[in-house]
């Protein structure tokens, strides 16, 4: 912000007013006066990870608003194809990087989109953090809990705004469900269907939860592509010898890089749920799986996951082989039940519905978030919850038992090696950048 | 000598006898694995457990090489015996069985990504407070002991050690109790101990962003060898006006680099300190600091770093015009057009960076307007033709066009920049020229306008007879595979013949996907024959997604 605009709100006290009305955050130990940007300020962003979903309409944008400036990524071939997309689509030339570092510190870059495997997004958010740029991360939002917290402190403490690249909780079809999230909640709130509730996220309730995302045993070594950095790829994840299978498409079916289904679409599914029961600020206190025997490195199928939260709210997600059969309600309360194509047995209920009160309203503009400092609708502190509940998930499944969690500490109760597998050895020390 | 052999060979001969009974179990119970219910897993790991530790060395006998690739059936049983054994509900003889199997497994197993497997499994096994140490240390025995009962008296007696895995080991078994009253003990203590300690405790106070030792830490930062170094990072890491304020006067002495890189990463807002110290500075010492000033967007220094951008040194300068981009404005986008007009070629670059940015909060056509105003009385114009092209407007094609027709190989090279369709044709008669680059982004282009479909498709049809470039080829037939129409279908054909693997990949899909968006107006039995070829391309790749979309072909074929 330059000076003149700053001493101008000082001197006329529109500083001051803006101080009742702007978020805390602005007038934060960081993150500041220093930080707003002027609406006449156009911001820029720059891209980590160009391979499937950094080229996709989610990320490779570029538009009066935010335009994309920067591209990085560890295999050529990725990124050449990004500059060519970037060209094609005149978004004029773009800085290109190897080592996702210097596109953090470019001072050309305001906002960094973390398009990478989840292994990699708990590190880049908080160098971005610290490096005083907004963040635009994929989900899952991070790999571990741990990297969650981290990720959550570093966030708050530098003062800047946090999205994941989850959106239901406030637009767009449900997917089965065959409406917007919002009428679930209006409907919740109303406490029509009664407490607890039991949500179940199943092909039943129109869930799939892509189990192609199965690694493969026994991989054989390969050679290295030549374009291909394999070893700043793993960075922090252990050494284990190169197998395309590992990387680009089908990295979700590893353990040591994402959580197969549940990673992948954990957070779209559950980040909603979430908000629809009010609990962006709570843990569920129990995991229940019922699966068959995991791989210690790639990743398998499940039949459930059971979460249960302290006031009996529960989670349940369904999956290969274990879809609970007809018509199965998707929230289901001591008073009422909500099917797919919100289907009720609340006698009219588009009309129950319509005389509620509207949710309490979320800011869903990034870029308005970025230039206000307002918290984005799905943050890092719901972001974290949410990624909390399938990490959680992905502990059990990978030691093989249910788990209880205590939501205070944040730690797993009598559990010392679930509780490891919070936070897990980084290789090449990585996790200094936590 | 023959007592001695006969003992030999009784031991020798037993060996396999030890392990016979839990082989042969072995062996049946991996034969199971991996199993589909927990109490099956259950059953098959305690029988596994109850013949620990030599069940998991038998079964870390079987780990091969990766090459080999049967490595699987062995390592679902280790860690489901780890998983066990790590569970306080198991019974805890048969789980310090598995654990002392494991160790003992490590200890045998030569081949790194083995060993490291079995490593993972040992450490899952150890309860917090005794988690493998980072380092392999002299003193395991007093290491255990602290894990086992971690204590800050016992930790500060540890850092007056000469062994430094011991002592860092110490310092780990501390982040249980790390906090301002442990801190304080440690400052205490400090002036006792070696150089080598006092350099790990400065980390580790940076690890823990101990806010309280604040002072203590920036009394370090001169500190000899490591430890000052150490004491630089961890205050980065710690933030706060002081740490700033040091960090910045650091810039241009003999820790310079460590102090740049601790204010990259400096934990806060360093800008007002950064403006402040600007003030003072002069000659080569300005150059950290402008660095800084564009990766923190002080926009306030523009004034000052545009000046310096003409300095007489030319180290200066040129850093100068590199920070430019990160603190130019729109009010400074004229000078910056004369300096680019006049600068040496070296200059260009980043001036052009610059000039960008100073631009960029402009709509397209006020961009378009401004450039023209600076381009009138340019001289060296071809340097702002990026820029023009940034604008992306049809004014700037026909312009950069005009410029291309009167040789300017710029003016192309700012064109192929470009998103605006007007600019395929003159790329398209490029692309017919041999320039394989100018065919694709012409086609781009094309893919991206508003033509109707039956235009966009008879040129990508005329594209793909000017080229041979399989790249280029995959390209165009994905482009046809965007226009859902039999007229496309009838193009995409052809391609699945192709000898080019990757050009029949593309075919495949294109024809599975258009195929089934105009299905009705196909012969069926073109359909059947090309989504067979199509389906045989597909499984031949093995993965798991052409899978699905082989499925996905039968499925659609048997409702034809």
């Amino acid at each position: 912000m330059d000076e003149s605009r700053r001493s101008f709100l000082k001197k006329t006290g529109v500083g001051i007013a803006a101080a009742t009305i702007l978020p805390r955050k602005v007038f934060g130990k960081m993150g500041g006066p220093n930080d707003f940007i002027a609406p006449s300020d156009q911001l820029t962003k720059g891209i980590i990870g160009t391979g499937g979903i950094g080229r996709s309409s989610y990320h490779f944008t570029s538009d009066s608003s935010c335009r994309l400036v920067a591209l990085c990524d560890v295999d050529q071939q990725h990124l050449q194809g990004a500059v060519d997309q970037a060209a094609q689509r005149g978004f004029g030339t773009m800085a290109t990087y190897h080592d996702w570092r210097e596109l953090i510190h470019d001072p050309n870059v305001d906002v960094v989109h973390i398009a990478t495997p989840p292994h990699w997004h708990a590190i880049m958010a908080c160098e971005a953090a610290r490096a005083g740029k907004d963040i635009w991360c994929e989900k899952p939002m991070t790999r571990t809990i741990g990297e969650g917290k981290r990720v959550m402190e570093a966030v708050k403490r530098n003062g800047r705004v946090f999205r994941l690249n989850t959106w239901f909780r406030f637009k767009d079809t449900f997917y089965g469900l065959g409406t917007t999230v919002e009428p679930l909640k209006k409907l919740v709130d109303s406490g029509l269907l009664g407490w607890p509730l039991t949500v179940r996220i199943s092909g039943a309730t129109g869930f799939a939860w892509k189990f192609y995302w199965v690694g493969k045993t026994d991989l054989i070594p390969e050679p290295v592509p030549s374009y291909f950095d394999y070893d700043m790829w793993l960075g922090p994840a252990p050494y284990k010898p190169y197998n395309p299978h590992r990387c680009h498409q089908t990295f979700r079916g590893y353990w040591d890089y994402d959580g197969g289904g549940l990673g992948d679409m954990g957070q779209h599914y559950i980040d909603p749920v979430q908000y629809i029961l009010g609990k962006d600020d709570e843990f569920p206190v129990k995991v229940e799986i019922d699966a068959p025997q995991q791989h210690p490195d790639a990743i398998g199928t499940w039949r459930s996951i059971t979460y249960t939260y302290a006031d009996g709210c529960k989670i349940i997600l369904e999956g290969e082989g274990a879809e609970s059969p007809g018509n199965v309600p998707y929230i289901e309360g001591p008073n009422g039940r909500v099917y797919k194509g919100f289907q009720c047995t609340i006698p009219n209920v588009m009309d129950v519905i319509n005389s509620l009160p509207d949710p309490a309203p979320q800011n869903t503009d990034f870029i308005d978030c970025i230039r206000t400092r307002k918290n984005f609708a799905l943050n890092e502190v719901n972001g974290f919850h949410s990624a909390t509940i399938v990490n959680m998930g992905v502990c059990a499944l990978r030691l093989g038992r249910n788990l209880e969690f205590n939501p205070a500490t944040q730690r797993f109760v009598n559990d010392d090696a679930a509780n490891l597998l919070i936070d897990q050895p980084m290789r090449n020390h990585w996790d200094k950048y936590l | 000598m023959k007592r001695l052999a006969y003992i030999l060979l009784t031991f020798v001969v037993s060996l396999p006898l030890a392990f016979a009974q839990p082989g042969a179990d072995v062996q049946r119970i991996l034969s199971q694995m991996p199993v589909q219910t927990s109490a099956e897993l259950n059953a098959a790991v305690t029988q596994l457990a109850q013949a620990a530790p030599g069940s998991v060395l038998t079964l870390a006998a079987m780990l091969q090489s990766a090459d080999k690739g049967a490595n699987s059936p062995a390592e679902y049983a280790l860690s489901a015996l780890a998983n066990f054994a790590s569970d306080k509900t198991a019974e805890i003889n048969l789980r310090n069985a598995v654990k002392t199997g494991f160790r003992q497994a490590v200890a045998a197993t030569a081949d790194p990504t083995n060993k490291q497997f079995l490593q993972a499994q040992l450490r899952l096994l150890s309860p917090e407070k005794e988690r493998v140490p980072i380092y392999k240390s002299k003193n395991d025995k007093k290491v255990e002991k602290l894990w086992k009962k971690a204590n800050p008296v016992g930790v500060v007696k540890a850092l007056k050690s000469d062994d430094p895995a011991y002592r860092v080991t110490a310092l780990r078994t501390a982040d249980a109790f790390a906090g301002p009253v442990f801190y304080r003990q440690l400052e205490a203590a400090y002036p006792t101990l070696s150089e080598d300690a006092k350099a790990e405790i400065i980390y580790w106070l940076g690890l823990h962003k101990a806010d309280s030792e604040a002072d203590f830490i920036l009394s370090q930062l001169d500190a000899p060898g490591q430890t000052g170094l150490n004491a630089v990072e961890a205050a980065g890491k710690i933030g706060g006006a002081a740490a700033a304020e040091q960090l910045v006067s650091m810039l241009n002495g003999p820790r310079a680099e460590a102090a740049y890189a601790a204010l990259q990463r400096f934990n806060g807002d360093v800008r007002g300190t950064l403006k402040n110290a600007f003030k003072d500075a002069s000659g080569q010492d300005l150059i950290p600091l402008m660095k800084l000033a564009a990766e923190r967007r002080i926009y306030a220094l523009a004034p000052d770093i545009l000046k310096l951008a003409e300095s007489q040194d030319a180290a200066v300068a040129s850093a100068a015009r590199n920070a430019l981009a990160g603190v130019v404005r729109s009010d400074q986008a004229g000078q910056l057009a004369k300096m680019l007009d006049g600068a040496d070629e070296a200059a260009v670059k980043p001036l052009q960076a610059a000039f960008a940015r100073a631009l960029a909060k402009s709509g397209a056509p006020e961009r378009y307007a401004l450039i023209n105003t600076y381009l009138g009385a340019a001289k060296n114009k071809d340097r702002f033709y990026p820029a023009l092209a940034d604008t992306d407007t049809e004014n700037a094609v026909k312009d950069l066009a005009a410029a291309y027709e009167n040789g300017s190989k710029s003016a192309l090279d700012a064109l192929m920049s470009m998103s605006n369709a007007a600019a395929a044709p003159l790329l398209l008669k490029e692309g017919g020229k041999g320039n394989a680059a100018a065919l694709t982004k012409a086609l781009d282009l094309v893919a991206a306008s508003r033509q109707p479909d039956g235009q966009k498709l008879a040129q990508y049809v005329e594209a793909a007879g000017l080229t041979k470039d399989s790249k280029t080829l995959v390209s165009i037939v994905n482009k046809f595979a965007a226009i859902p129409t039999p007229e496309s279908f009838d193009a995409i054909v052809p391609y699945l013949d192709n000898a080019d693997k990757s050009i029949a990949y593309a075919a495949a899909n294109a024809a599975a996907g258009v195929a089934q968006k105009c299905a009705a107006q196909i012969d069926k039995a073109r359909i059947r024959t090309a989504l067979t070829k199509a389906s045989a391309i597909l499984a031949a790749t093995g993965d798991a997604d052409d899978g699905y979309a082989v499925d996905a072909i039968r499925q659609f074929l048997s409702t034809l």
